[in-house]
């Protein structure tokens, strides 16, 4: 099977290289490519010296355009299989690789990687991932409106640890929401009778960079997501 | 007090107001003319001028329309259509502008791809070595 592994980007140079040289170590038959959106730093040169392919935006764009742009690219060159982690290192390259044979093996049509799943042991240098308690009231809510209509149970709703099969990737490369899209395209997914299932991994904390949520942004992630939920639990209507 | 005596509109305040939205056609039209309004998007402009006129130029229809609001007095009730057309045209700007924003991002979207997809042609390009100076890539694409 033809698997494509992407990585959106933005302003990663400091752990892009790393990131890459363990995907390509771990999955050594699958293509890498980047999505740049709109770095102001070297990520674009030093990913493509790294080897993978780089896709740049000319400007920044926001995180849902970039994921589509990773599915676009596996829908029009025929991928089987498209995966995608995010570029600050705090997803093992292994944890990927386990999400891909779950798809492969038919159990899931998307699979995702939750943080809160996990019952592993803790090793050197990872830890289990704990969020604050304004985080965990905002998940708590996300995953009630989620569940509604669609039956669907996760954990971890916002995980950007992902693999997918040819029918979640025609269906994001059609649609796929600009600002905060994680939940939203779940709630399509699960409403088109596709089969989400969550594994569970263990995250390292980043080895470089900053979080890019701030509390404005946090805040707009919750109100841009509650109303893609509610707005979804709607009929759909095509538009022009 | 007034109670349901409607106060109509003053002949200074009706004779404004209708100079004004036919001064805002000219601007309109002019606009249209250097080509630095699209006509399309005059229609929601020409369609609020046209209204705030009949407001003002057939006054039983801002009577009628205070009356049924319970407004006694009619610039009051002339600022509340002011208002109510103001917000309909936002409304309609900014479902124009999430449409371009949506054009702009497939565009930055296509033209990513594109550069990632001409990156997957040098890379099979007869010469690896020199394939990877941009100055090369260059050349050798226009074979």
């Amino acid at each position: 099977m033809r698997t494509l592994v992407f990585l959106p980007a933005w302003n990663e140079v400091e752990s892009i290289a790393t990131v890459l040289a363990e995907v390509s170590q771990t999955l050594p038959s699958a293509d890498l490519l980047v999505v740049d959106d709109g770095s102001h730093d070297a990520t674009a040169r030093v990913a493509r010296e790294a080897g993978a392919l780089v896709a740049s935006f000319p400007f920044h764009v926001g995180i849902g355009a970039a994921v589509q742009t990773g599915y676009l690219y596996a829908n029009r060159h025929g991928y089987d299989i498209c995966a995608h982690l995010d570029a600050d290192g705090q997803h093992p390259a292994r944890e990927l690789a386990r999400l891909i044979t779950a798809v492969e093996s038919g159990e899931a049509d998307l699979a995702l990687g939750s943080r809160f799943l996990s019952s592993v042991e803790t090793e050197a240098g990872e830890s289990l991932y704990r969020p604050s308690r304004s985080r965990s009231v905002g998940m708590s809510l996300f995953r009630f409106l989620l569940s509604k209509r669609t039956g669907l149970s996760l954990t971890d709703t916002t995980s950007g640890l992902r693999a997918a099969n040819r029918l979640v990737i025609s269906e994001f490369a059609e649609h796929y929401a600009n600002d905060y899209p994680e939940l939203e395209s779940l709630q399509r997914l699960a409403r088109r009778g596709l089969r989400i299932v969550e594994y569970p991994i263990v995250c390292r904390p980043r080895t470089a960079g900053s979080s890019k949520l701030t509390p404005l942004r946090s805040a707009h992630f919750v109100f841009t997501s509650t109303l893609a939920l509610l707005v979804g639990l709607f009929p759909e209507r095509r538009g022009r | 007090m007034t109670g349901f005596v409607i106060a109509a509109l003053s002949a200074q305040t009706r004779t404004l107001v209708a100079l004004v939205g036919l001064a805002f056609l000219l601007v309109l039209i002019e606009l249209v003319r250097r080509r630095r309004l699209q006509e399309r998007y005059t229609i929601a402009w020409i369609i609020a001028t046209v209204s705030l006129w009949l407001c003002v130029l057939v006054p039983r229809t801002i009577e009628t329309l205070a009356d049924l609001l319970g407004i006694s007095d009619t610039t009051a009730a002339l600022f509340a259509v002011g208002f109510f057309l103001v917000f309909t045209l936002l409304l309609h700007l900014t479902v124009v502008i999430s449409r371009v924003n949506q054009q702009v991002v497939r565009l930055s979207q296509e033209l990513a791809i594109l550069r990632a997809e001409s990156d997957v042609e040098t890379a099979h390009e007869p010469h690896p070595e020199t394939s990877a100076t941009p100055v090369n890539d260059s050349l050798q694409r226009s074979r």
